[in-house]
Formats: C-alpha cells, sequence, structure tokens
C-alpha cells in the first residue's frame, strides 16, 4: 500500500512538472527590453532593433514575437513594412523575414532613409481575415 | 535733427548693430538644431575596410592602384585614363558640364573623393561596389571602351605590372580568364580611390565646437554660414535628403531636372540603375566578391524596382560642393547660385509625388540665397590637400 502511495505520488509529480513545462513552453511572452509593442483584441507583438537606437539611412534588424490571445505563440506568417504615411513612400528595400522559433521572427535588411514620421505595418493571418498591426515613431 | 530723422537714425543703428555684433551660437541654434548639427558628423566616419575586396586597406595595392589609375593603356584607344575625367586636380571629376572621354556621355562626372563611403555608385546606382562602378568605366563605350581581353593582354605584355600584380596574388594562384585579370585589375584600382577622403572643414569645426560647448570656437565660424545652416535645418528641409555626416542619406531623389537626354531618348536614372544591378557580375554577392556576408550585401540584394524610381538619380554627398561644379547628373547646373535658385523656384508640377510633397518651391530672399552659399562653402577645407 504504502509503495502504491509512493508511486503515485512520484508519478503525479512528474506529471504536474510535465505538464507544467509543456504549459511554459507555449507560453508567449513579449520579448524582454522591447523597443516598441502593439496590442489589440487578437494579438500582442513585441518587437526589438537591432542596434537598439536606430539612424537615418543605416541597416538595422527587427526582433519580433507575436503572441495570440491567451498567450499563445503566433504560428502563421508575418510581413513587415515601414511607410511615410505622409509622403505616401515606404522603404527602397523588401526586408528578409525568417521565423525563428515559436512566435518570434527575425527581420533583416531593414533601412529607413529620411528623417521623420514614420509607421511599422505588421500584417499579420488572424483567425478568419488579415490582421494590420501599424505603429508610429519619429526617426531623427 | 527733427524727430523722423533721429527715429530713422536709431532704427539704423540697431539694424547695423545687429548684424555686426557677434552672435553667441549657442543661443542662435534651439537645442533641436544643435542635436540636428551633431547628426551631421563627426568627420571621417568610422569605415572599415571593404571585405568584398581583398586589396582594400593594402598599401602595395593602393600604390599600384595609384598608377593605374592614371595609365591610359588600359583603354582601347590608349588616349583615356581614369584620371583623364577624375582629375585630381579638380577634386577627382572634371569640371565639364558632361563627361567626355571615347564617346560624349550623357552625365555629368561625380567626384571620387570619400566614394568609399557610398552605399551605390554612378548616378542611378547600378553598381554596389567601388570596383565594379571603376570596371563598368572601364568597358563603357563611352568612356575607356576597353574589353576584358584588352586588359588582360596589357598586363600580361607587361612585364613588371605582371610581377607587381603577381605579388599581391594568393601564393601559387593566376588569373585563368580575362574576366578575373579585369576584375583584380578594378578591385586594385579601388584600393586607391578609397583613400581618396576629404579632410576638416570650418563645419566639422563648428560641429565639434557644438560637441563641446565651446563658444570661443563657435565664434570662429562666419555669421553667414551659420544663417545658411539654421535655414539648410529649418524652412529648408535639406536634410531629409542631405543628412548626416556625408551629407546625403546615400539613396535617390526626383529634384524635378528634366531627364530627356535628347528628343525621343530618355535617362531613366534609377529604375535603370536598378535592372542594371540585378544583372550585374561586379556585386557585392556577385561572383567576383571576396566577401559576400553581411548586412551591407543583404540590403543591396534586396532592393525594390518601383515605378517612383523612373528619374530619381542619387543625391550627392554636399561635402565640397563648392569644389565639383556643375551640378545634377546631366551637368545642367552651372552654379551653387543656379542650384539655390533651382530650390528656390522649384517647379512642382515636375516633380511625382503621392502625397505631401518632400520637395517645395522655397521663394528664398537674396540674403537667404547668400546665406546658404556661405554654408555650403563651409563644407569644403580650406587647403583640401592638406599640404
Amino acid at each position: 500500500m504504502k509503495l502504491y502511495k509512493t508511486t503515485t505520488l512520484f508519478f503525479a509529480i512528474l506529471l504536474t512538472s510535465f505538464a507544467s513545462q509543456i504549459a511554459h513552453a507555449d507560453t508567449c511572452l513579449p520579448l524582454e527590453n522591447a523597443s516598441g509593442a502593439i496590442k489589440n483584441a487578437d494579438f500582442n507583438l513585441s518587437y526589438k532593433t537591432e542596434p537598439s537606437k536606430i539612424s537615418v539611412s543605416k541597416p538595422f534588424s527587427l526582433h519580433v514575437k507575436v503572441c495570440e490571445t491567451g498567450q499563445t505563440p503566433y504560428k502563421a506568417n508575418l510581413k513587415l513594412d515601414a511607410t511615410m504615411p505622409k509622403h505616401r513612400h515606404g522603404m527602397n528595400f523588401t526586408p528578409k523575414i525568417s521565423k525563428q522559433s515559436s512566435g518570434l521572427f527575425l527581420i533583416e535588411g531593414m533601412l529607413l532613409h529620411m528623417p521623420g514620421e514614420w509607421q511599422y505595418k505588421f500584417d499579420l493571418k488572424g483567425k478568419d481575415r488579415k490582421v494590420q498591426l501599424t505603429k508610429d515613431f519619429l526617426l531623427k | 535733427m527733427t524727430m523722423p530723422s533721429t527715429w530713422t537714425f536709431l532704427l539704423s543703428l540697431f539694424v547695423l548693430l545687429s548684424f555686426s555684433l557677434p552672435v553667441n551660437a549657442s543661443q542662435f541654434f534651439t537645442d533641436e538644431e544643435k542635436s540636428q548639427i551633431l547628426a551631421q558628423g563627426p568627420w571621417p566616419p568610422k569605415a572599415s575596410l571593404d571585405h568584398t575586396n581583398r586589396y582594400s586597406g593594402n598599401s602595395q595595392a593602393i600604390a599600384l592602384g595609384e598608377s593605374l589609375f592614371n595609365d591610359k593603356n588600359l583603354s582601347s584607344s590608349g588616349e583615356f585614363s581614369c584620371s583623364s575625367c577624375h582629375d585630381k586636380n579638380k577634386y577627382f571629376a572634371d569640371g565639364l558640364k558632361v563627361a567626355i572621354a571615347a564617346g560624349k556621355n550623357p552625365r555629368n562626372t561625380p567626384s571620387l573623393v570619400n566614394s568609399k563611403f557610398q552605399r551605390w555608385f554612378g548616378w542611378g546606382g547600378s553598381v554596389d561596389t567601388l570596383w565594379g562602378v571603376g570596371l563598368r568605366a572601364i568597358l563603357n563605350p563611352l568612356e575607356m571602351d576597353s574589353s576584358a581581353d584588352h586588359v588582360s593582354q596589357y598586363i600580361s605584355s607587361n612585364q613588371k605590372l605582371t610581377q607587381q600584380v603577381k605579388t599581391l596574388l594568393p601564393p601559387d594562384t593566376q588569373p585563368t580568364t580575362a574576366d578575373e585579370h579585369l576584375v583584380i585589375i578594378g578591385k586594385i584600382i579601388a584600393s586607391f580611390i578609397e583613400t581618396l577622403v576629404s579632410k576638416e572643414t570650418p563645419f566639422d569645426r563648428f560641429r565639434q565646437a557644438i560637441a563641446e560647448d565651446d563658444k570661443d570656437a563657435m565664434a570662429t565660424y562666419p555669421l553667414a554660414a551659420k544663417r545658411g545652416l539654421k535655414f539648410f535645418l529649418g524652412r529648408g528641409r535639406c536634410t531629409v535628403c542631405h543628412f548626416g555626416p556625408l551629407f546625403t542619406n546615400k539613396e535617390f531623389a526626383d529634384i524635378g531636372i528634366p531627364y530627356f537626354v535628347k528628343p525621343g531618348t530618355v535617362d531613366k536614372g534609377r529604375y535603370q540603375g536598378i535592372k542594371d544591378f540585378k544583372t550585374s557580375s561586379f556585386n557585392r554577392a556577385g561572383p567576383y566578391s571576396d566577401g559576400k556576408a553581411g548586412a551591407q550585401t543583404l540590403l543591396t540584394g534586396r532592393i525594390k524596382l518601383q515605378h517612383r524610381n523612373w528619374g530619381e538619380f542619387r543625391v550627392p554627398s554636399l561635402r565640397s560642393v563648392a569644389d565639383t561644379a556643375p551640378y545634377m547628373h546631366n551637368g545642367s547646373v552651372k552654379s551653387l547660385t543656379e542650384v539655390i535658385d533651382h530650390y528656390s523656384e522649384l517647379n512642382e508640377d515636375r516633380l511625382h509625388t503621392d502625397g505631401i510633397a518632400i520637395l517645395r518651391s522655397l521663394n528664398m530672399s537674396p540674403t537667404e540665397k547668400s546665406d546658404l552659399v556661405a554654408f555650403l562653402k563651409s563644407l569644403s577645407a580650406e587647403n583640401p590637400k592638406g599640404d
């Protein structure tokens, strides 16, 4: 009886630990020290630039983390463009987007060639429609 | 003295004093303007070696490159060298409206000084390597009108040159094709061009004075240049394109200069440049590049061809701009004053824009124009050769 209880307890602990690890692996948290974040009802997107301070006409990369509601990592594709809405033009380059791990993307080949008001446009695939998340910022 | 004449006298005195008193630059520029001024330096910017060119920074290659730069035997006729159009006594340009060598080129010869800091080369940006743009000039029928075979045969027939090139190659290797030989020569010449960097200017010293809050040093920068700089940053909004230490964002713009070469012939500018770039072998990512990795290669390889690229030409650096007349891609503007007149009385109907216009007619006063010229002249070193 004692052996049965000990074994049950052992398996219970093992199962709890395993379940907690699965839950932890699936838990989607925003990037630490993010440069910016955008939230809506369906998504929580955070991004971090590399280098941390971006400059006019110098190449940079973006690390992007996308979580869906309920803190599950976003698994579909991501697109990004940066535009100057007032001038109605975007970048001169098409950035390279690579999926790194669950919900995490690396975007290389970004370059903003003018100082002024810019906007990131992230295109995501929602449950039944396309979703665009935008973030305005001033580049000096 | 009657009352009105007293007032007139006092007013004149006030106006006179306000122009002649020393202006405290610390107060003349706002914090925002000072921050903009700091972004236009320091000079020269840090630059690493060109890893697409194995001879970059190699002193032996630089010496040989200078000799080849002046060697007319590289051209098919034996009449033209790189220095025929890039004259060291003319700031490595030619001072002509358009380049004239083996033929008449529809474009103005840009200076080679500071070209190592650029991202794209040529008015349309058809190449992303310095060695590639040199090779393009060697092969262009309107420039040196040469060929890989001609260059290879010339080098091979000259024992001294063959030996000099051989000492730069990795041990026990030699070019196996004429194209390889040509590319080696282009890279050796580029290693010399990389050394052409302009000297410190009055503007750079003023910028440094602002960085150090050195009021005495700030006071030595002429008042007209200060006013011109204020206009450049403010109402002129010139830093939208002429941004950073090189005074260019290293990209392309349409500023309303006609791009008809002659009736029925159009210079497509950046549009054709991107098309040519995508098919060129002399790119950072191409077969002759010595190092294809890196952010710069990834970036240029992902250039977008867009309709708006029609009629766009490279935003030139303004460093030493006073020394490189005439101006624009077709050399159609003779002087700095005329360049400023162009922006002052800009025909906005000529510009392609979907949104708020980046360029607007500036309607400048004569004083604003002369101040801007004074500022632009302060972007030249007093003694460019530094000797």
